[in-house]
């Protein structure tokens, strides 16, 4: 007899399985032939797709939400880590998201990343993104949902730094990488908090714990830490910097499967925090904020990519919206259509010098370059060009980031070590400083 | 010139003897129960650490180092001492900031692979833990907290060194400290703490030992390297840097690797004790990761340079050693409880 | 004020125009020699100034030309002859001692920086260009935008350094870190109330120290290669732009912003160490990619004559079948284009016999055309050529309804498609719009990836369906058209110079050729070379409605070239891409000779799949890679494979390209007929026996030798340096102002062709070979400059092949002589043809070698 426990288990062994193999060869030098790693990576997707398929036929059959509670993973003086999960109308519907847009990139990248050196890596960091997104979207608890995310961070900065002999795509990675930990550090301490004071860490119990005086932290604090992966102000500026991987991740990635984890984290956790006005003030605000923000860039960017981060980050924005307003359906469609939109859109961006090409109304008949006659009539053409040039610069997000938060952190730790030399006088023996 | 070179041979293989001898000081430690076994075994490394320091460079004493290593000491002698006291021997043995400067000139005086091994080996939490161990209520609740407080700034100023030291082994160095305050922090808990940090414990000191080891095998091959300009390495020397990001990752606490869980078990047994504790040591957390991956880039990234020296290769033993040690960290991060007693 | 008559600015800058990359937009891409302003100077002189200013290795490296020593390509003797035609400046040295000693040939020095930038230390360099790109990169592609963006700038009504000076100001004091030394600079040339050219003079004298004016501009200019070659581009050619290029758009202004820019930038990192601009210029800088270059030259000549060796070697052996005695059943007049060469082959191959002849894609037709349903004409001749005309799609009597309609229908789906492209990236209409039609787009995500090939068939089916495609003529009579003289001219040039002009079949082909690709940027590169890059369609429907023309016969039968009446020209297309035949201008077929063209038209098919199944063993994904036999079974497979590649989104190789092409060669199908060639060659029919006074040879030889050596460079080039002279990998490339692509979100314009496009390729100059006498070949390389220039400067290598005896012969810098004497290690003929298979044979074929 096959139960959906079985069905939930060997889905993610088989997620887990062909990820770990591709990750053993690399780590022991012995790197799979193209094909294998190919092969390996196709197979999981197919496997994933068909146990994203039995799991919806299951949950449609049964009745209603199924929790999976297995084994504790460790247990010690009243902790335990115990891998929950829960299949619901929510989380299947993001594992439904999942399943489809991990098997197209997968077909996508066969061509894409043949003969190009380092596919392997490619290959083993999606297969990862796989089954970490499965963590995230079947768990049951915050902690299962906390390692999918983490990982899913650690992929996609590696996926920023495919092109390893380009710094500039390192360093991007870099940045990437400071604004995820921010955000998984709000994300674990909200962890931590829910184990101190919520009577479970279980999203099936969020609802009956919303009275607690915590909630309304707790919320505060996910929707602090949903900002990072989803790209909000003011955890905004790496989503272009993001763009220097290939066309695939950025589909993947900032196109559909990780963008989205933002607001969807908010709607799996809506029920602890739905009657507090302050996550929910929080989280329309922001969502209004950059959705307004990111527009205004997004359309002066003239390149492909940059364009349709900032476009995908408006549209973000306006999900963050839905969600304070309370229409989760809504906002679980609109997550639905978009992630379909920017993935065929990133996947294609290629195109559009073709598109256009092909267009019988480019060029002689319609000027493509006519201005935006709304913007000016509503605020002059004076201030419509500051603000183009404002916009143009980002708003120079960047650069206030840099100016108030990285730059003196570094620099308050770089005054300690000049302290320590001085007491200790000199760099010291062999020292390259 | 044929003296010289028979010089060289023999300091290198008295060198070898002594880190040897270090290595097994540092075992006997963590072996011990008795305090007044484990205050000598303390002082029988300390010794070699004052040995080792005056043997390598200066004939001057290393006065921090032996003030600070005497504080450590004391603590497991008179453990009737008043309790600012003893809180400040432990913290000074312990080389929590600012006392890390003893540990810093220390740094500074022996060679690196002894330094690095001093680092790996974690004496202090030995230390600390030998005598929570020996003497259950020595401290009491609010000096806890207090040294709690002073293991977290430690941890975090580590972190924010980490970010800014251009060294690859200054940087490591600057993470498996900040890691260790973390463990003392639990070492210090008592028992329950003590848990979570002996997970935490056997993370930092095999990735430690690994990544030191990589380091300093980087050394060897191509000379000083700094975290600031990009070497791109990782085309030369494919197999440290496979193991390097590997390893990595696990020690900043990736799931995946033992410091993972140990981190998270160590947060919600320290969320009880101090909600401010358990912050800074989430941020120093974040810190570490970011310190790790930028001396990642620095090391194994960039565009590819001609290579002006001729590099060796590494020797496959070692190669082999090291990725037994990230498998065995990998497979400890799959079953976490292996290093957990389940005290029922 | 006087104004000067030409300021120093502006010589520097006429010395720097001719110098930068021939950048085209991306739509109006063809193959040119990247270097093709250096061509007035030595190969090896010019590509070494290109090293230094692209900096960029011109040659394959030391380890390249070591592997394939090792593996055979390059052969040991070919390498001690190179050697031993030295001797004089390099001694006696032979291989072991070439390979022991890194140092020998290294004659020439590697050339310095003058810029300040490259003498920082590594980390401040590198810094220094990062930050160069986030201020410019940004502000030129927007300044540039073709509609890309949805807000179009409201900067381009001005200069550019106007939009510039406007941008720095209105960014806030802590926007970037150098911020204060560019204002400060800025401010210093406004307080001397200096204009542009006198700016940039101060700007020169002052950081350039002794170097040369010009060349320092030169370098500067370099910095963003790419986005300066594409301001120049759109300053002297406007009307390349896609839709509109900016009005004030000057090469000046550009080097202005560059100059200011990058000493600010020098200042503020010169601040940080702590150095004076005079101390630290003294820092030696040499060029990385100048280096060994001397050396490299001697490896690239001995691998060139292991190509040329082996490959003559093959020509002369050849099978010389003789004409079939039995008269061909058709003919086809196909282009010269390398890809053709196994087509070719595949067609002669069929059963009843078919005679083909090589010309130039065009045929003679110089228009620019104007396709129903496309709102820019497309250029339809070689790009050195002007177009003559335009002319047009016109319907055929009673058509004009449907036509009407399916227009219609065209420009309601585009203003469609603009709508979502537009609206999809903006806010409330992009809620809309996601809403609407996010969920519809899986429908094509997942199909176009899982079934590319079959979805597009559907859908052009349904297209068709739905909106029939209407007949259509093209306007050859109208109104500035070809008159019936100039039509009679073309019809015979193009037959007479390929020598067809007796012995007619009933039906010739006129096959022109395009490419079909998906999501690539690059689509240009693969279309018909001769045709700017499009598909030859118009041209071989232009061309056979002249040549079927009673009146244009007539005129030509007065003229004394007799084209019989029952002689039927079939225009066609072959697609190099999918391998598919498209029979164009059906309505034309006579009714009586129906069942003839559809004999015809499975006979090309038929060569279509056979040479499909050829290219399919170079693609290793594909089902039949690296076999040498294939079965039926697997030429459907193959056949259906090549379909799939070229509708694929996601495959960055559609086709081969002319991957491997080395060589062209410029005679009758005799020399070449029946020889396996391995679409390596360029073929042009010329008939020499026909053109006893060499009066043709011209016609034939420039229309299509300066073409090939483009098409050849434009490889090399890609090939030796994908990142310096190519536009590296196709997987991180971002569509940029819908002119270019850049890598990432902020590099430099990208340049060349990217790393997939010319992996297969062999880096050689190419070997142009031309049936013709002695004296008629000389006539002509002494009679056209650039013929001149690209033969003694050594950027191709020219032989000869006599029309009378089939001796080949090798230019030698000063005269023709046999080839087994300028090429002395081939002096003894080869016992078996097993010279071959390094050249020849696809599993040798040697691969790019992967990124760092």
């Amino acid at each position: 007899m096959i139960t959906l426990e079985t069905v939930l288990i060997g889905g993610l062994l088989a997620a887990f399985l062909p990820c770990a193999a591709m990750g053993l060869s690399l780590l022991i030098g012995a790197p799979m032939s193209e094909r294998r790693s190919q092969q390996s990576a196709h197979a999981q997707a197919l496997v994933l797709f068909v146990v994203a398929a039995a799991l919806i036929v299951a949950h449609f059959r049964g009745d209603g939400p199924r929790e999976l509670r297995l084994a504790p993973l460790l247990e010690a003086h009243g902790y335990s880590w115990t891998p929950v999960f829960l299949l619901d109308r929510l989380s299947l519907a993001y594992v439904a998201l999942v399943a489809l847009v991990h098997q197209v990139v997968v077909r996508f990248s066969i061509p894409a990343f043949h003969r190009e050196s380092g596919a392997q890596r490619y290959w083993f960091l999606v297969s990862l993104l796989a089954l970490s997104l499965w963590l995230v979207s079947l768990a049951g608890n915050i902690d299962v949902l906390f390692v999918g995310w983490e990982l899913v961070g650690v992929c996609s900065v590696s996926l920023i730094a495919f092109f390893r002999h380009n710094l500039r795509s390192t360093e991007n990675s870099l940045r990437a990488l400071v604004y995820y930990r921010c955000c998984d550090a709000a994300m674990l301490f909200a962890a931590v908090w829910i184990h101190h004071e919520l009577p479970s860490s279980d999203f099936t119990q969020f609802a009956n714990a919303a009275g607690s005086k915590a909630a309304a932290g707790i919320g505060a604090l996910l929707v602090l830490s949903s900002l990072a992966k989803s790209a909000q102000l003011p955890m905004s500026p790496w989503l272009h910097r993001a763009m220097e991987g290939p066309a695939t991740s950025s589909a993947i990635f900032y196109g559909a499967l990780s963008v989205h984890l933002g607001p969807w984290l908010l709607l799996r956790t809506q029920p602890l925090w739905d009657e507090h006005l302050l996550p929910r003030a929080a989280c329309g605000l922001i969502g209004l904020a950059t959705a307004v923000y990111a527009s205004l860039v997004g359309r002066t960017r003239p390149d492909a990519k940059t364009a349709l981060a900032y476009a995908a980050m408006a549209q973000l924005g306006v999900i963050y919206v839905e969600i304070a307003l309370g229409l989760e359906t809504l906002a679980l469609v609109h997550l639905w259509a978009h992630a379909g939109l920017r993935t065929w859109q990133f996947l294609r961006s290629s195109s559009l010098i073709q598109d256009f090409q092909a267009n019988p109304l480019v060029g002689a008949d319609v000027r493509l370059r006519a201005r935006a006659g709304l913007w000016r009539a509503l605020v002059g053409a004076q201030l419509e060009r500051r603000i183009y040039l404002a916009a143009m610069r980002l708003f120079w997000l960047d650069a206030l980031h840099w100016r108030t938060v990285a730059r003196p952190t570094l620099a308050l730790f770089g005054w300690v070590q000049r302290v320590e030399e001085r007491v200790l006088g000199g760099a010291g023996r062999g020292s390259a400083e | 010139m044929q003296e010289q070179l028979e010089l060289t041979v023999r300091d290198q293989r008295g060198a070898r003897i002594a880190l040897v001898l270090g290595a097994a000081l540092a075992a006997v430690l963590w072996t011990l129960d008795d305090p007044l076994e484990l205050a000598a075994a303390w002082l029988a490394f300390g010794a070699w650490t004052v040995w080792r320091a005056r043997a390598s460079t200066s004939p001057q004493l290393p006065l921090l180092a032996l003030v600070g290593g005497a504080c450590g000491g004391v603590v497991l002698l008179a453990p009737h001492l008043p309790q600012w006291a003893l809180a400040a021997c432990l913290a000074i043995g312990a080389g929590v900031a600012p006392a890390h400067l003893w540990l810093e000139s220390l740094r500074r005086r022996l060679a690196r692979d002894e330094f690095a091994l001093v680092l790996v080996a974690q004496p202090f939490v030995a230390l600390l833990h030998g005598f929570v161990h020996a003497y259950p209520g020595a401290l009491e609740p609010q000096t806890l907290e207090v040294l709690q407080r002073v293991f977290v700034a430690s941890a975090l100023i580590q972190s924010g060194l980490a970010l800014v030291r251009r060294e690859p082994e200054r940087v490591l160095g600057a993470v498996i400290q900040s890691q260790s305050a973390l463990v003392i922090a639990g070492a210090a808990a008592g028992e329950t703490g003590w848990e979570a940090a002996r997970m935490l414990l056997v993370s930092t000191m095999g990735s430690g030992l690994v990544l030191m080891s990589i380091a300093s095998e980087l050394r060897r091959r191509f000379g000083a390297l700094d975290a600031a300009s990009h070497h791109a390495l990782a085309k030369t020397a494919p197999k440290l840097h496979r193991l390097f990001v590997v390893c990595g990752w696990t020690f900043v606490g990736l799931p995946g690797g033992a410091a993972f869980f140990a981190e998270d078990l160590l947060f919600h047994a320290l969320v009880g004790q101090s909600v401010a504790a358990t912050v800074g040591f989430i941020v120093a957390a974040g810190f570490n990761a970011i310190a790790f991956y930028r001396l990642y880039l620095a090391l194994f990234t960039g565009p590819t340079v001609r290579p002006a020296y001729a590099p060796s290769a590494t020797a496959s033993w070692k190669i082999v050693a090291l990725t037994l040690a990230v498998l065995a960290l990998l497979a400890l991060g799959l079953a976490p409880s292996l290093l957990v007693q389940h005290s029922g | 004020m006087v104004t000067r008559q030409t300021s120093l600015a502006e010589q520097w800058l006429a010395v720097c125009r001719p110098r930068l990359p021939l950048q085209n937009p991306l739509w109006a891409f063809v193959h040119n020699n990247i270097l093709m302003h250096f061509e007035e100077r030595p190969f090896l002189e010019a590509v070494r100034e290109a090293a230094a200013l692209y900096r960029a290795r011109p040659f394959e490296s030391e380890a390249f030309y070591r592997d394939e020593l090792e593996r055979g390509r390059i052969r040991r003797e070919c390498l001690q002859a190179v050697l031993a035609a030295r001797r004089a400046t390099l001694g006696e040295v032979d291989v072991e001692r070439f390979l022991a000693e890194s140092s020998i040939g290294d004659a020439l020095a590697p050339l310095e920086h003058l810029r300040l930038a490259p003498r920082l230390p590594r980390e401040l360099a590198q810094r220094h260009q990062r930050r160069l790109e986030d201020l410019l990169v940004p502000l030129v592609a927007a300044y540039l935008d073709q509609g890309l963006a949805g807000w179009s700038t409201p900067l381009a009504d001005g200069s550019l350094w106007d939009a510039f000076r406007e941008s720095v100001a209105t960014a806030p004091g802590w926007s970037f870190d150098w911020r204060e030394q560019l204002v400060r600079r800025l401010a210093s040339h406004d307080n001397a109330g200096r204009d542009l050219e006198a700016l940039i003079e101060a700007e020169v004298r002052e950081c350039a120290l002794d170097a040369d004016g010009a060349a320092y501009c030169l370098e500067t200019l370099f910095v963003l290669k790419g986005w300066s070659g594409l301001v120049w581009r759109l300053e002297s050619e406007p009307e390349l732009a896609p839709v509109q290029a900016p009005a004030q758009l000057r090469l000046r202004d550009w080097l202005a912003v560059l100059l200011v820019t990058q000493h600010a930038l020098d200042d503020a990192l010169l601040e940080e160490l702590g150095v004076a601009r005079v101390r630290a210029m003294r820092q030696p800088a040499p060029i990385e990619a100048t280096r060994s270059l001397a050396r490299l030259a001697l490896w690239q000549e001995a691998y060139e004559r292991s190509f040329a060796g082996p490959f003559l070697e093959h020509l002369e052996r050849g099978p010389r079948k003789p004409d079939a005695s039995t008269p061909p059943r058709f003919q086809a007049l196909v282009c010269m284009d390398d890809r053709e060469e196994s087509f070719r082959r595949a067609l002669e191959a069929q059963s009843g016999g078919c005679e083909t002849f090589g010309a130039v894609g065009f045929f003679g037709v110089d228009m620019r055309f104007e396709r129903v349903g496309a709102a820019l004409a497309t250029c339809q001749c070689p790009p050195i050529i002007k177009p003559s005309r335009t002319l047009r799609e016109t319907p055929l009597d009673g058509q004009g309804a449907a036509l009407a309609r399916l227009e219609q229908a065209g420009r309601a789906g585009a203003t469609a498609s603009l709508a979502a492209y537009y609206h999809s990236r903006s806010l409330l209409r992009g809620v809309a719009v996601s809403l609407g039609l996010g969920l519809a787009s899986f429908v094509p995500l997942v199909f176009k990836t899982l079934l590319p090939g079959r979805i597009e068939r559907w859908r052009s089916f349904v297209l068709r369906a739905a909106f029939p495609r209407p007949r259509t003529r093209i306007a050859l009579e109208a109104q500035d058209g070809y008159s019936i003289e100039e039509q009679a001219g073309i019809v015979e040039a193009v037959l007479r110079t390929c020598g067809l002009t007796r012995e007619f079949a009933p039906l010739v082909a006129v096959i022109a050729h395009g490419s079909t690709s998906s999501n690539n940027p690059f689509r240009q590169a693969y279309g018909c070379g001769a045709c700017s890059g499009n598909s030859g369609a118009p041209n071989a429907r232009a061309f056979a409605a002249m040549a079927n023309s009673s009146e244009v016969r007539a005129r030509l039968a007065s003229r004394g070239f007799e084209l019989p009446a029952q002689v039927l020209f079939v225009p066609c297309l072959h697609d190099t891409a999918l391998d598919r035949i498209e029979m164009l201008d059906r309505h034309a077929w006579p009714t009586a000779r129906k069942a003839e063209l559809e004999q015809l038209e499975a006979s090309l098919e038929s060569a279509a799949r056979a040479n499909a199944c050829e290219r399919g063993v170079r693609f290793e994904q594909g089902p039949v890679y690296g076999l040498t036999r294939v079965s039926e079974a697997d030429a459907a497979a193959i056949a259906q494979h090549v379909q799939d590649r070229g509708h694929d989104l996601a495959q960055p190789r559609p086709e081969y390209g002319h991957n491997r092409v080395a060589a062209c060669i410029i005679g009758r199908r005799a020399i070449t007929r029946g020889l396996f060639l391995d679409r390596r060659s360029f073929l042009v029919s010329y008939d020499p026996t026909q053109d006893p006074r060499g009066e043709r040879l011209p016609a034939a030889v420039l229309g299509s030798a300066p073409v090939a050596v483009n098409i050849a460079m434009d490889y090399y080039f890609s090939r030796v340096d994908p990142e310096g002279f190519g536009a590296g990998s196709k997987l991180p490339l971002n569509v940029v102002s819908l002119l270019g692509v850049i890598t990432g979100s902020k590099s430099d314009l990208r340049i060349g062709l990217a790393r997939q496009m010319v992996e297969l390729h062999e880096p050689l100059r190419i070997l142009v070979l031309l049936e013709a006498r002695a004296e008629h070949v000389t006539r002509l390389v002494d009679g056209h400059a650039r013929l001149s220039r690209l033969v003694r400067g050594g950027w191709m290598q020219l032989g000869r092949i006599d029309p009378d005896t089939q001796a080949i012969e090798l230019w030698n810098g000063e005269q023709f002589e046999p080839w087994r004497s300028a090429l002395p290690e081939f002096a003894e003929p080869a016992d078996a043809p097993s010279a071959l298979d390094t050249i020849l044979a696809s599993a040798d074929d040697r691969l790019a070698p992967a990124l760092p």
